[in-house]
């Protein structure tokens, strides 16, 4: 089954070489800019085995998304991981406390970033 | 350059200009705490961007800055000019990095100064003392430096004894608890996949919290388990698995002493205190092959179930494993007596304060004092690098290797917290606080004389060799070479970025616009029909051409922005097809053509996946593997072509591969075995119509499910995903000789022929890449087969399927005067189908626009476009519809 | 599907999922003799294993993935 991550970030840059990574890897990839676009794909029917968000964005953070993704149905369970800088250790708790399952240290390298992935996500 | 980093500096450069004007703007509303949000926002993306790629330099200058906005943001350090002015001086800088990087491609080494300069001037602006505000050690750490009661004593000896053995040779032995949080699967937490990560498990049991509730209590979701184990992984390395539930575990590094644990049966007699007796007597002669034959002798005359058994069972084995720890062995003697395991902590210590056994000297001791004061020197750098982490562990990795390994130290869970909190923090004062904590105790095993040395060698010295180095370096020359605004460097933007909103909108506003324009015949027709003015009407006419060429010419200009080179996608595919192919075993050279081919964005976007999946196919089936090549008469390396043209309005792409090709008969019989095919057309099918077959839903030819292309998706997807965006996929192989697949697609999605239609007095359009003919069908010529109406055209049968019945329009189809009825021929997956609608009408250009909203779910229609006299043609997709 | 009832035997198969516990654990309350097939399991999801641990079924037969076959014999096959 070929698994289906959603990456949420404001910064093109990050996107592509996210999704260039995963692609690689085998995942399908679908992006988002902010939350709200994030949550529009959710509730239009999107149903991603993994969600990975950035914190920092506009319209809608990371952790507001990350409760609202919580909230709807058929999400409760499905690993969410926030993407955040070294500096941001507190973010991560402030993540999981808003139900994320963990989170990744940007920058992610490839080999990195499957590994983390393969960690949260079983049967990747 | 690669398009990662091309992205990454017409990114960044947007952002620094943006960055310089919202500083711009704060000086005239210093107060607003918006301006300072979107800043920090932008600094901190920017910042994360740059670590992507190997520019510490910009990477740390940023980081500065990111760290003094964040304090502005929290109130911490107010906002000023002196600010303002530092950060626009390190967006100066990152825009002359930017230049170099695009100029030369990286950045001179000219730069680290100024960068260490920039960094630590902004970091200046920072409250004092907030370094050191570490966070105090969590619950989670603490609680394993205690070291809790395992019930090791509860696992078999055997196995114990096994750990043992391996323990001394130098493998590590950690304890986990892991009590997930009960709320955790709300987290998209899976314990037991996580558990199930743990390397080097030698022991494991999971439980339950509490005794589990009448089964129509329980909550599937409400988690209560517990797991334990022991795992020979480092408990460096388990921290690292475990990082994201540090309060809900336990992490313990066992002492291979803890295993020592003799159990059984106390009841036993008095002899005991003479067999004490004679083995310390064996013991202090040093005669421990003695001592090994009075034991095993006792040993015999022993209930193996006896507590005493045991206890003489593990002498035996640390005799063969450690004869020289003579402190273990008159412990594990003297507990006879007692019949009580020997406190080991105690007895650990003791073989400290004895100096060891290993015989370490004075000269180690001044050796190990210089080792710590390095480290101690190390950490006091004040420089912030990229590569702190990586010095942090390195410390750390010193420090370890400086305790002698009597396993389960506190020390080392110590250290390795420490550096966990270095790290988690960037800071070096938790590894620091380790050093003051106990380095002196480390250096306290050795003579005094060298102790008092090694101190007074420590840090004094350290830092007054080294703090002159830094400034004066830093404050050099280049330093005032950076401009204040950079207004001498000429503007560099060559492209210009554009919200794909504003191009939608051009796009919406020239389709209106062609819309328009295709008025005006109708204009021309009326001027002469109904006014009968024949020369306004060529007028008109005349003026249509010249709109229409000026239409026609925007559109394509429009066009022209939306378009992007395949080479966007083709990127990927080298790295693709090297991993792949090295997975796979097989020797691949990849060939790219045409990467300047433009298409639009949307046609880029949608030939990515079905080009990955095509690629993948090519390499698990189609090239061989070297050996099988070379017996097949090839060069061991396979050939992989991916070629990109444009021919007329399509664009082709095309991939390409001498491998085994695709054997017809095999795919025939495979087709047959899956009921894809009846028997008439397995004998009747020619070599080419087999080939397609592997087009066809529920048709994949894998026949052992790899990891790579196996998985669940066959080639039917790939031509799903064509032709929802209007192209087509076909195949010519040869078997033996490889196979060539050719995607053809529009090379815009936004203009669209159709022919329109009349039925039921409506008008609908059908896109014409889909038409294959138009015919004229008599009355006569219909057939009934069952419940279903045919034609023959040309000598085949075509089945007939009414438009109005489709669309559920309770009314027959109405014929022409002379009975015939209007049938549209379509090509729908491999078979042409006629369908019958009232009335054929002109073609015409439209914009297509899909539907949107409620409409949206509306399965049988593509979209709907405006017509020149302002109607709505609803065009339909006559896929869905049959 | 990753979760297959028949009348008294309920097959897991594959990854089975979080989703998948709450009917297991539907079906057991209904079904109290019922066994369990993994045979053909290759992950489960810890609230599977903790149904099954409170439920205490007859396994009929155990997963081939040494990992998993590991940690469901020592959850639950002792005692």
């Amino acid at each position: 089954m070929t698994k289906t991550i959603l990456i949420v970030d404001d910064s093109a840059t990050m996107l592509l070489s996210v999704r260039n990574n995963l692609e690689i890897a085998g995942f399908k990839v679908e992006t988002a800019e902010d939350g709200v676009k994030a949550l529009g794909k959710l509730k239009a029917g999107l149903k991603p085995d993994l969600v990975i968000t950035d914190i920092n964005m506009p319209n809608m953070n990371g952790m507001e998304l990350i409760r609202n993704i919580r909230a709807l149905p058929g999400f409760r369970f499905t690993p969410i991981l926030t993407l955040t800088t070294e500096s941001q250790a507190a973010k991560r708790d402030e993540g999981k406390a808003a139900g994320a399952t963990g989170w990744l240290v940007k920058p992610v390298g490839g080999a990195d970033l499957l590994k983390i992935i393969r960690q949260v996500l079983p049967g990747a | 350059m690669n398009p990662l980093l091309d992205q990454f500096i017409s990114e960044a450069r947007d952002f620094q200009q943006s960055i310089g004007e919202k500083l711009m703007q704060l000086e005239s509303e210093p107060g607003s705490r918006a301006l300072i949000g979107e800043l920090f926002r932008m600094v901190h993306t920017l910042k994360g961007n740059s670590g992507l790629f190997e520019f510490p330099e910009m990477t740390g200058v940023l980081h500065a800055g990111e760290d003094v906005l964040d304090a502005v943001r929290d109130g911490r350090v107010p906002y000023g000019r002196a600010l303002a002015d530092l950060l626009l001086e390190a967006m100066d800088f990152v825009l002359l990095l930017l230049d170099e990087i695009e100029g030369v491609g990286s950045i001179g080494v000219e730069h680290v100064a100024s960068s260490a300069r920039l960094a630590r001037n902004l970091r200046s602006l920072l409250p004092a003392g907030a370094d050191e505000a570490g966070n105090p050690v969590d619950s989670g750490a603490a609680a394993s430096v205690g070291a809790p009661e395992l019930p090791l004593a509860s696992m078999p000896e055997e196995r114990r004894m096994e750990w043992y053995r391996a323990a001394l040779s130098g493998d590590a032995l950690s304890w986990v608890e892991y009590a997930p949080d009960a709320e955790c699967f709300f987290k998209g937490e899976d314990p037991l996949y996580q558990v199930g990560q743990v390397p080097g498990v030698v022991w494991r049991d999971v439980s339950a919290r509490k005794p589990w509730p009448e089964l129509a209590e329980l909550d599937a979701y409400h988690c209560q388990l517990v797991f334990r184990l022991l795992s020979t992984a480092e408990p460096a390395a388990l921290h690292e698995l475990f990082r994201y539930m540090p309060h809900e575990t336990r992490i313990i590094a066992i002492s291979p002493l803890a295993l020592l644990v003799p159990v059984g049966d106390p009841d036993g007699g008095a002899v005991y205190e003479d067999f004490v007796a004679d083995a310390i007597a064996l013991l202090d002669n040093g005669d421990l092959a003695g001592l090994e034959r009075t034991t095993r002798c006792m040993l015999e005359f022993s209930a193996p179930k006896l507590w005493l058994a045991s206890a003489l069972r593990w002498l035996l084995l640390i005799l063969e494993l450690e004869p020289g720890n003579s402190l273990v062995l008159r412990a594990l003697i003297e507990s006879l007596r007692t019949l009580t395991t020997p406190c080991w902590g105690d007895v650990a210590a003791g073989r400290r304060a004895a100096g060891g056994d290993g015989g370490q000297s004075t000269a180690d001791g001044a050796a190990l004092a210089e080792i710590l004061a390095a480290q101690r020197e190390i950490l006091a750098l004040q420089d912030d690098v990229a590569w702190r982490g990586g010095r942090l562990k390195a410390v750390a990795a010193t420090l370890a290797a400086c305790c002698p390994r009597m396993g389960g130290d506190r020390r080392h869970d110590a250290l390795e917290h420490a550096l966990e909190q270095s790290l988690a923090e960037n800071k070096a004062a938790p590894l620091l606080g380790w050093l003051d904590e106990y380095g002196p105790a480390l250096l306290a095993g050795f003579t005094p004389a060298a102790t008092v040395d090694a101190r007074s060698s420590m840090p004094e010295p350290v830092g007054a060799a080294l703090a002159p180095d830094m400034p004066t370096r830093v404050e050099g020359p280049e330093g005032l070479r950076l401009g204040r605004r950079s207004d001498d460097v000429p503007g560099t933007a060559k492209t210009l970025k554009v919200d794909q909103t504003k191009i939608d909108r051009l796009m919406n506003l020239i389709g209106e616009m062609v819309v328009a324009k295709n008025s005006l015949p109708y204009l021309a027709a009326r001027a002469e029909s109904q006014y009968g003015v024949r020369d306004l009407a060529r007028e008109i006419k005349t003026q249509y051409a010249v709109v229409n060429r000026i239409a026609e010419e925007m559109q394509d200009a429009i066009m022209q922005v939306r378009m992007m080179p395949v080479s966007f996608i083709f990127q990927r595919f080298p790295r693709l097809v090297r991993d792949t192919s090295r997975k796979l075993g097989k020797e691949v050279n990849l060939v790219l053509e045409g990467e300047a081919t433009e298409v639009d964005k949307n046609i880029v976007e949608a030939l990515a996946d079905p080009m990955i999946h095509i690629v993948r196919n090519s390499l698990d089936h189609g090239i061989e593997l070297p050996a099988l090549r070379l017996a097949a008469g090839k060069p061991a390396e396979g050939k992989l072509t991916i070629r990109a043209s444009q021919a007329a309005d399509r664009v082709l792409i095309e991939i390409i591969d001498d491998g085994k090709g695709i054997d017809p008969q095999h795919i025939k019989k495979k087709a047959y075995e899956k009921g894809v095919i009846d028997e008439a057309t397995l004998e009747r099918i020619t070599d080419q119509e087999a080939v397609n077959l592997i087009f066809a839903a529920g048709f994949s030819t894998v026949e052992t499910v790899s990891d790579l292309s196996g998985r669940g998706v066959g080639m039917d997807v790939v031509r799903n995903a064509m032709e929802k965006v209007g192209g087509t996929v076909s195949i010519e192989s040869e078997k033996g000789k490889g196979t060539l697949l050719r995607l053809s697609l529009p090379l815009s999605m936004a203009v669209s022929n159709v022919m329109i239609v009349e039925s039921d007095q409506q008008i609908f359009g059908v896109p014409m890449d889909m038409v294959v003919e138009t015919v004229r069908v008599p009355r006569a010529a219909i057939r009934h087969i069952k419940q279903h109406q045919t034609t023959v055209l040309r000598g085949s049968i075509v089945p007939l399927l009414s438009l109005n019945a489709l669309l559920a329009i309770n009314q027959e189809q109405r014929p022409n005067e002379d009975d015939e009825f209007a049938a549209l021929v379509i090509r729908h997956q491999g078979e042409n189908i006629g369908i019958v609608v009232d009335d054929f009408r002109e073609t015409v250009d439209i914009i297509l626009k899909p539907l949107v909203g409620i409409l949206g779910g509306l399965a049988g229609y593509s979209g709907s476009a405006l017509l020149g006299d302002g109607t709505v043609l609803m065009v339909l997709n006559p896929r869905e519809l049959t | 599907m990753a979760i297959e009832f028949q009348e008294k035997t309920v097959l897991l198969k594959g990854c089975v999922g979080v989703e998948e516990a709450e009917l297991l654990l539907e079906w057991l309350q209904k079904t109290p003799c019922g066994q369990v097939d993994l045979t053909a399991c290759t992950h489960l999801h810890a609230a599977n294993l903790q149904v099954l641990m409170a439920a205490r079924p007859t396994v009929l037969a155990w997963p081939k993935e040494a990992a998993l076959l590991a940690w469901l014999t020592s959850s639950l096959q002792s005692t």
